[in-house]
This record gives structure tokens, sequence and C-alpha cells, in this order.
């Protein structure tokens, strides 16, 4: 590690491959990722569907039922290595030093329970000793802190009582609970409207900032990302293809997949014109192409030798607010470019 | 385009209330709630009208009762000149062959039993359109126009993307050549990359095909991207309507500002945001008078004329500009 402290980062995912078994034979949906995210860090992980951010979440969590299993790697929480824990063990982790947020609270609240009980619950689950008095005053204080209006009477209200925006309010109270060290977010806003979307983001980065809790957030929505995320890892087929600091990519993408990705998005700008779509579909992860996953779908290296039959190494590139990582043959060259553009 | 500014769907006026759901069962509830409060637009053919808004602003519902999939309780609706409200079955049943729907979930629409090929066949047969083999020249060409592979016709929606099943939702409206296409959030649903693929085929068949789109959407983005003209709802109400062109560049209901600062973007992280307090909901009764969106508003709120008086709209500009404010343009989204 380059961390300038001795301190192992919070969390540190180190080559980590997760399978699924089928009548094709195993199929990866991760693969070989690394990442790490450090205290107070927030950082994203941008993809579309099927791109494995959603099961590299649930990797990380130890959440991964069979047919699917870990086939390689490392989850390496504070350096202890999470992957191969029991399932008894897994739990006093989940929900205390690392919780979860899901895009739908409907599905993760209990819907005969009332929200008060779900976050005493979570509070007594983690601390044993806490009264029930107790752990009711202390739900009606985080009710307060995710902004619920009148806490203390909406505490026993059942969860079908909340709007769409309430419950996912509730969902961070839940996660908060333990004072965690890491949330991971998997699409927190996007079943939500825009006024409300903006309410929740503001409310998750004013309570992340107070805590200092490093979030994973997990997102298919570049906007979301540029307003929330310090890093952002682009994941593209089981991999991350590009990651780096969020401004510098998201100004200047060096991957193909990123540029594309950022030129699909409607730009007012260039009402009149065509979108520039992705053409074709993210590959059956059952039947990867042989080079780089993205060459069938690439402007730039469809049909080029090496895209073809090679996969891409990471190479680093220097941007304006530090290094980037990108995985194409051709990074090198297409970062030189971007910079010469933006120099003229 | 032959009468191109004829307008082909005049829509005045147009309500629909439900009975506000009582949380006892035996009482039922006095309430009156007004899903669509007396919106008008028209749409010329060829062009895409956008209705934006939150859930629960009531542009579902205005599209379900322009279509007539619910009863409007008032107003008037005309396709064409034609009075769609006053139509027997039977007419209406002709009439709908002219106006179409595409869903946010074509899953849901779509057998998962019948193959793509019997999934587009199927509004010709309903509305007794040509024989066997006409049918089936016009289906393989509808496929081959939303780009779904002829070798992949015999396939059923489970093998297809999400994508893929939007196009096969957007074959089926289109097969039977309407003038008039309600798209209900079609892209909402799919990935961005996706979404942009979406959005140029639905373009590319309006300017084929002539068809016109009413086009329902909550993103701001593409509102602004797709449509020619649109309204913004909220509560059942339009708040400011206009061409999509000078509606976002100069704004002036502080409904449609909230809105368009709300919207995350990319390249813009600017301190220019007015995060709106509350959510869409219904003020209850007796709120009859006032602005509607005065309980959540940055500029009325405590202003004694927005809760006594509901305003009109007025044009802005252009005749074709009009908001519906008592004090437009006050809100201003200036850097801070």
């Amino acid at each position: 590690m380059s961390s300038t402290t001795n301190q192992p980062p919070l969390l540190e995912v180190r080559g980590l491959t997760t399978e699924f078994a089928t009548r094709a034979g195993a199929v990866a949906a991760v693969r070989d990722v690394s990442l790490t995210v450090r205290r107070s860090e927030k950082v994203a992980i941008v993809g579309e569907s099927g791109c494995g951010k959603s099961t590299l979440a649930l990797s990380i969590l130890g959440l991964i039922d069979k047919p699917g299993r870990i086939a390689s790697g490392q989850v390496l929480l504070e350096g202890r290595d999470l992957v191969g824990l029991s399932e008894s063990a897994m739990k006093t982790i989940r929900g205390k030093t690392v919780s979860l947020i899901f895009q739908d609270p409907m599905g993760a609240l209990d819907p005969i329970k009332t929200v008060g009980a779900q976050i005493i619950d979570t509070l007594r689950r983690h601390q044993p000793g806490l009264s029930h008095k107790a752990a009711r005053a202390r739900a009606v204080e985080l009710l307060r802190e995710v902004e619920v209006p009148a806490a203390e009477r909406r505490l026993d209200d059942y969860p079908h009582h909340y709007s769409g925006g309430m419950r996912q309010r509730v969902m961070i109270a839940i996660a908060l609970a333990n004072a965690p060290d890491l949330i991971i977010a998997d699409e927190p806003t996007t079943a939500l409207d825009v006024t409300t979307q903006a309410q929740v983001l503001a409310l998750l980065e004013r309570v992340v900032a107070d805590h200092g809790v490093a979030v994973l957030l997990i997102t298919h929505n570049l906007g979301v990302v540029a307003e929330f995320c310090d890093v952002v890892q682009v994941m593209y087929a089981g991999r991350i293809v590009e990651r780096g600091p969020t401004e510098a990519i998201l100004a200047r993408p060096t991957h193909p997949y990123t540029q594309a990705l950022l030129e699909s998005i409607p730009d007012p700008a260039r009402i009149g014109t065509r979108l520039r779509a992705i053409p074709g579909m993210p590959p059956d992860l059952s039947a990867m192409p042989s080079g780089c996953a993205f060459e069938p779908r690439c402007f730039f290296g469809h049909g080029r030798e090496i895209c073809r039959t090679r996969q891409p190494a990471p190479v680093e590139i220097e941007t304006t607010s530090g290094p980037s990582q990108v995985e194409c043959h051709f990074a090198t060259e297409r970062a030189a470019r971007a910079s010469e553009v933006a120099a003229s | 385009m032959t009468g191109r500014d004829i307008p082909l769907l005049v829509v005045d006026r147009l309500e629909k209330s439900f009975a506000a759901r009582s949380s006892n069962p035996f009482k039922p509830s006095r309430e009156i709630l007004r899903a669509v409060d007396g919106i008008s637009f028209t749409v010329l053919r060829g062009e895409t009208f956008g209705l934006v808004g939150e859930s629960g602003c009531g542009k579902s519902t205005a599209a379900r009762a322009i279509l007539r999939l619910v009863e409007p309780t008032g107003g008037r609706v005309t396709l064409d000149g034609i009075d769609v409200a006053s139509l027997a079955a039977e007419p209406m049943r002709k009439l709908r062959r002219r106006m179409q729907m595409v869903f946010q979930d074509s899953t849901g629409t779509l057998d998962p039993r019948m193959s793509v090929r019997e999934l587009v066949e199927e509004p010709l047969i309903v509305h007794g359109i040509g024989d066997a083999a006409t049918r089936r020249a016009k289906v393989d060409a509808m496929l081959e126009l939303v780009g779904i592979r002829a070798e992949f016709a015999n396939r059923r929606p489970h093998q297809f993307s999400g994508g893929q099943r939007q196009r096969i939702g957007i074959a089926r409206a289109l097969v039977l050549e309407p003038e008039l296409v309600v798209l209900d959030e079609p892209i909402s649903a799919l990935d961005v990359s996706v979404q942009a693929q979406i959005l140029n085929l639905l373009k590319d068949l309006q300017e084929k095909l002539g068809v016109s789109y009413v086009f329902i959407v909550h993103d701001l983005t593409v509102a602004e991207f797709f449509c020619d003209r649109l309204a913004v709802l909220y509560l059942g109400q339009v708040m400011e309507s206009g061409s999509a062109k000078e509606l976002f560049a100069d704004p002036q209901h502080p409904y449609t500002l909230s809105l368009l600062s709300a919207v995350p973007r990319v390249g813009a992280k600017t301190g220019r945001r007015t995060v709106l307090e509350g959510e869409v909901s219904p003020l209850g009764s007796g709120a009859s008078k006032g602005c509607v969106f005065r309980a959540r508003c940055p500029v009325g709120k405590d202003r004694a004329i927005c809760a006594e008086e509901r305003p009109a709209l007025r044009p802005h500009g252009t005749a074709d500009h009009t908001v519906a404010c008592h004090f437009p343009g006050e809100l201003s989204l200036a850097p801070a």
C-alpha cells in the first residue's frame, strides 16, 4: 500500500472473484477486483445492470449464497480477512462495523414490525446490555437525526405508513444505529423522485460527515457520483475498468467505456442531435470475449487485434487530481490525446 | 408534413377525481382526491409533448384519462376532432387503434408464453387487421424497424434484455400505425446506455412514421432533450408549460426551478441547489383555494395571496410559455 500511515485501510478488497455455478459451468460475475476504501472516504462503484456491482457488495458482506461462491481473493476489513468467516462471526460485523442500505427499503424492512421495533432490534443485537428504554430513547434520537418529523410518534408506525423517501431515511437511521465505520449503499436513491433524492443525498452527506463514516456507493447514476463521491470505480462485465478521483475521471475519462457512458447521458447542449448510445449489450458472462470485454462495443478498439485477443492490464495515468488506473490497451495514448485536446 | 399545425390531440380542462381511501372500511371517506385537476394542452401531429413531474403529480393518471383507460370525471379530450369521452364501446374500440400506449415495465405487459412474433401480431388480430400473410409482413417490418432481428422472432420475452423487451413493447404499440402514442416512462427502468438506444429509436420512428408522442417523464434532462413542448405538473395542475427550449432556458415557476436544481449532473457541482422540503402530498379538504404548491414553495409559503387565490396560467414572454404563479421569476438559481 502506498498509504502514508501504517494503519491498514478500512476496507481493502484484493483480487476478488465471485462465481456462480450454472448448468453451463462456473460463471464469474466479479472478476479479479481490487479496491480500497479509506476512513471517511466516499467511493462510488458505477456501472450498468449486470456489471457485477451488487454482487461485489454482497461478496464484501459475505452474503453470497449457493450456487454462488467467492472463488478467490481477500476482503480485508481493517486488515482482517472476512472471506471464509463463519456466518456467526459475520453477523457481529454486519450492522455493526459495516452496514448496508438497499435500493428498496420496503423489501429490507419488516412489514409487520413497527419502525421503532426494528431500530431497537438492530441496536440491541449489537449492544445486548442496552435496556429497552434506553434503546427506545436512542431510536428516537436516530429518527431525529435523519430528520423524520415527529420522531417520537412515528416510532410506533409501520413501514407502510412511511413514504418512500421517509423509509429510506429509516434505513439510514438503522444503518447508523451501531456507529459503523463503513456504509455500503446499493442504489439508495434510485427509486426516489429527484427532489426526494436530493433530500436523501444531502442527508446522507451530512450524517456521514458528522460521524466520519466511509461510504461505498453503488449506483448507475453518474450525476449522483459527481455530486457525492471522492473516488469512482467504473465497472464493466465484472471488472473495474477505470478508477480514480471523481472529478478527473468524469471530466476526462480515459477508458472508452467511461467516455461512452458519459456521452449517452442526454446533454441539453446537444439537443437535436442523436444520443451517442453504446451499441449492443454487455457480454454474456458465460461466453466472455477472449480479449477486452468491451471490445465488441468499443468505438475506439473495436476490431483491433490486440483488443480482440488480449485482456488489458491496468495502466497508471497521472491526472490533475491524482493517479488513476485504466484497463485499456490504449490508455496512455488516449490520456495523452485528451490532455492535448484540453490544452488547446 | 401536411397538417402539422393542426392539433391532433386537444385536452381541455381534463379532470379525474377519486374518492380518497378511508382508514375505516365501515365509514367511507367523503374526501375527494383530485389526481388530475383541470389540465389543458394540445399536441400537434408529429411532435412530442412532455408531462413532467414527480410521482403523485398526476401525469400517469392524466395519460390514462386521455386514452380513457380510466374514465375522466370532467373536461374534454378530442383526438382529430373526435370527442373521446362520448364514444360508445364499439367506436371507442376502433379509436384505440389510433392511440396506443407504451408502459414503463414492458415485462408486465408481455405474456410470457407468447413468442415475440405472436406478441406483436396480437394487436393486429384484436383489431381484425389483414389476413395471416399481411399480418406476418407487418410484424416482420415492425420488428426490423425496432431493431429485433428476425431470427429472434420465435423467442419468448424472458429471453430478451430489458431494453429489447421495451423494443417489443414499442413494436406492439406502433404496429397498429397509431397517430398518438402515450409513452409512460418508457426508459426509466433501463440502463443509461440502453436509454440512449431507446430514445434514439423513438425519435427515428417518429421521423419515419410521423407519430405524435405524449411523453410522461420524471427525468428533466431527458424531457429537455426529447420533448418539443411540455407541461410541468404538480398535484394534478399545470404549474408551467411551453416549448422545452424556452422553459429550460427561462424557467419561471419556483417548482420548475426547484426540480431543475435537484437533478444531480455531471460537470455542474455548484451550490445552486434549492432542496425542496417535504414531499408531494395532497393538501386535504378545504385546500381548493390558493396555490397547490404553496406548502413547499420557497417563494410563496408565507404569502397571503398564495394561500387565498389559485394562480391562473398566464403567458410569460411568448404566447406559448405560460406560468401559474403569483410571483413568477422571483426564485433564481444564480450561483450563490
